[in-house]
C-alpha cells in the first residue's frame, strides 16, 4: 500500500513538475514530457499495468491541467504504457542506449497520437507541420534528458535491478 | 473458461480497452467541465495546492537569488562604467581646468597688450624651461632677434640671447648671465639687475646703487630708459616690473646692492610677450613723465639736495 501512495506521490509531482516547471527548459517551444518517461519508467520496471495507470494519473493530471478536454493525455499515455510494457517483456538488452531508442519511439508514438486526436477534433491545423516542429524535436529531447531521468527514477524506487531489465 | 477467469488473463488489456473508451468517449462528447472533469479538477487543485505553494516559494527563492545574482552583475558592471566614466569625465574636467587657466593668462595678456599700445608684442609659448633658460617657440623666421626683451603682464622675464630658425633661447632673471638697466621707482636710482645665481635662492641683485641713495625694503624695481637697441630704440620699456627689494646690503664702499624678488617666477610660466618694438612715450619723450606714488611715500620721495656733510653731519 505504501509504495502504491509513494507512486502516486511521484507521477502527480512529475505531472506538477511537468506542468509547472518545464516552462524553465523550453528549447525553441519543446519541452521533455516527463510524465511519458516515467510512464516508459514503469513499463519497463513493473510491466504495462503500472504503466497505463501511470498513464491515466499523469494523464488526467495533465489533462485538466491544461484545460482540455479530458482524454488527451489519457489515451496517449495509456497506449503508449501498454505497447511497451507489452515490448519491454521480449528486451534482450538493458543497455542504457536502447531504453533511450525505446523512449524516442514512444515519445514520437505518443506525439503522433496525440497530434492525430487534435487533427481529428480541428481538421484544420497542420497536423504534418505540427509534427516536424512540435513531436519530433520534443522526442529527442525527451530521449536526450532519458538517461538521467531513468537513473534518478531507479535511485527513487531503490529498485536499480528492475531498471537494469534483470526484473523484466 | 469462466469471464471473470478470461478477464483476470487479459486484465491488461481489458483494462487498456476500458481506458480508451472511455477516453474516445470523452474527446467524442467534447464535454469541458462535466461532473468526472470537475470532480478530477478539485482533486488535482486540492492536492496540487501545497506543491504549488511549495513550487512558487521556490521560483520565487530561486528568482530572487537569480535577481540578486543578475543585480550584482549589473551593478558591478554599472559601477565599472561608471569610474570609467568618472576617469574620464575627471580628465576632461583637468583639461577644462588647464584650458580655462590658459584662457584666463591669455586674456590678462590681450589686456596688456590692449593696455600697452607703444609696445609691440608677439605672444609666445615657453616649450622649455630648465635652470632660469626658456626655450620659445619662435625664431628668426617670425622675426625674433637676440636682445629682444621678454615679458609678461605682471613684469620683466628676461632676455632672448640666442635665435635659432623656430626657436629662442630666453635667459631670464633667475640667471646669472642676465643684466638689465633698472631703478628704484620711488627715486629713480640707478641700478644694475642679474640674476643671484644660485639654484635655490629665486632672488635676483640689484648692485652698483650710490651709498648716499635711499634704498628701502618693499621698493618697487622698474626698468630703466637706458639700455637702447642699436636702432635707438629702447630693448625694455622704462618703468616695467622687475620686483620688489628684499633686502639691502650696505657692507660695500662705494656701492650697495639690494635683492630684490623677481616679480615674475620664471619657473611657472607657459606663455611669454616678446617686445619686438617699444616706443617710448610721449610724456617720456618730454621728461616730463609723472610717477603715481602712494601718497605715504610722497614724503620720502623728495630728492635729497642737501650736501654729504650736512647728510652725515652728527
Amino acid at each position: 500500500m505504501k509504495k502504491h501512495f509513494y507512486w502516486a506521490f511521484v507521477v502527480i509531482a512529475t505531472a506538477l513538475i511537468q506542468t509547472t516547471w518545464l516552462d524553465a527548459v523550453r528549447v525553441q517551444g519543446v519541452v521533455p514530457d516527463l510524465t511519458l518517461l516515467l510512464v516508459v519508467y514503469f513499463a519497463i520496471t513493473d510491466g504495462e499495468e503500472r504503466a497505463m495507470f501511470t498513464g491515466v494519473l499523469g494523464g488526467m493530471y495533465q489533462d485538466v491541467a491544461s484545460d482540455a478536454v479530458l482524454g488527451h493525455y489519457v489515451l496517449c499515455n495509456v497506449v503508449v504504457g501498454y505497447g511497451v510494457g507489452r515490448m519491454s517483456r521480449r528486451l534482450l538488452s538493458d543497455h542504457p542506449a536502447i531504453k533511450t531508442a525505446l523512449v524516442l519511439c514512444a515519445a514520437l508514438v505518443h506525439g503522433i497520437l496525440y497530434t492525430a486526436i487534435l487533427y481529428v477534433q480541428k481538421p484544420d491545423i497542420s497536423a504534418i507541420r505540427t509534427i516536424g516542429v512540435s513531436v519530433i524535436p520534443g522526442a529527442f529531447y525527451t530521449a536526450l534528458v532519458t538517461p538521467v531521468a531513468l537513473f534518478l527514477l531507479s535511485r527513487v524506487f531503490q529498485n536499480r535491478k528492475a531498471v537494469q531489465g534483470e526484473a523484466a | 473458461m469462466s469471464i471473470r477467469r478470461r478477464i483476470r488473463d487479459y486484465r491488461s488489456t481489458v483494462i487498456l480497452a476500458v481506458v480508451v473508451v472511455l477516453s474516445l468517449g470523452s474527446l467524442a462528447s467534447g464535454a469541458r467541465g462535466g461532473v468526472i472533469q470537475r470532480g478530477i479538477h478539485t482533486v488535482v487543485t486540492v492536492s496540487s495546492r501545497p506543491f504549488l505553494k511549495g513550487l512558487k516559494r521556490v521560483k520565487d527563492g530561486i528568482d530572487y537569488i537569480s535577481g540578486l545574482i543578475v543585480v550584482y552583475d549589473s551593478q558591478k558592471r554599472e559601477a565599472e562604467a561608471l569610474r570609467l566614466r568618472t576617469a574620464e569625465l575627471m580628465q576632461q574636467a583637468a583639461g577644462r581646468r588647464e584650458l580655462a587657466g590658459e584662457n584666463a593668462r591669455l586674456r590678462r595678456m590681450l589686456d596688456f597688450v590692449r593696455e600697452e599700445p607703444r609696445l609691440t608684442l608677439e605672444p609666445v609659448e615657453v616649450i622649455e624651461n630648465f635652470k632660469g633658460i626658456l626655450k620659445i617657440d619662435r625664431g628668426s623666421v617670425h622675426g625674433i632677434e637676440p636682445s629682444m626683451c621678454v615679458v609678461t603682464e605682471n613684469g620683466v622675464v628676461g632676455l632672448v640671447t640666442e635665435v635659432d630658425r623656430t626657436t629662442a633661447t630666453v635667459v631670464t632673471l633667475h640667471n646669472v648671465n642676465c643684466r638689465i638697466a633698472a631703478m628704484i621707482q620711488r627715486n629713480r636710482v640707478r641700478g644694475s639687475v642679474h640674476g643671484s645665481g644660485s639654484d635655490l635662492s629665486f632672488q635676483c641683485t640689484m648692485e652698483y646703487i650710490d651709498m648716499k641713495d635711499e634704498v628701502w625694503e618693499g621698493d618697487e624695481v622698474v626698468t630703466s630708459p637706458e639700455s637702447v637697441f642699436p636702432s635707438g630704440y629702447p630693448v625694455f620699456p622704462s618703468g616695467y616690473p622687475i620686483g620688489r627689494v628684499v633686502t639691502v646690503d650696505k657692507t660695500g664702499s662705494l656701492w650697495k646692492a639690494a635683492y630684490i624678488e623677481p616679480a615674475v617666477d620664471p619657473y611657472r610660466l607657459d606663455e611669454v610677450l616678446v617686445v619686438r618694438r617699444s616706443v617710448p612715450s610721449v610724456n617720456e619723450l618730454q621728461g616730463n613723465e609723472k610717477i603715481n606714488e602712494p601718497p605715504w611715500i610722497a614724503g620720502a620721495q623728495a630728492p635729497d639736495n642737501r650736501l654729504l656733510q650736512e647728510r652725515y653731519a652728527p
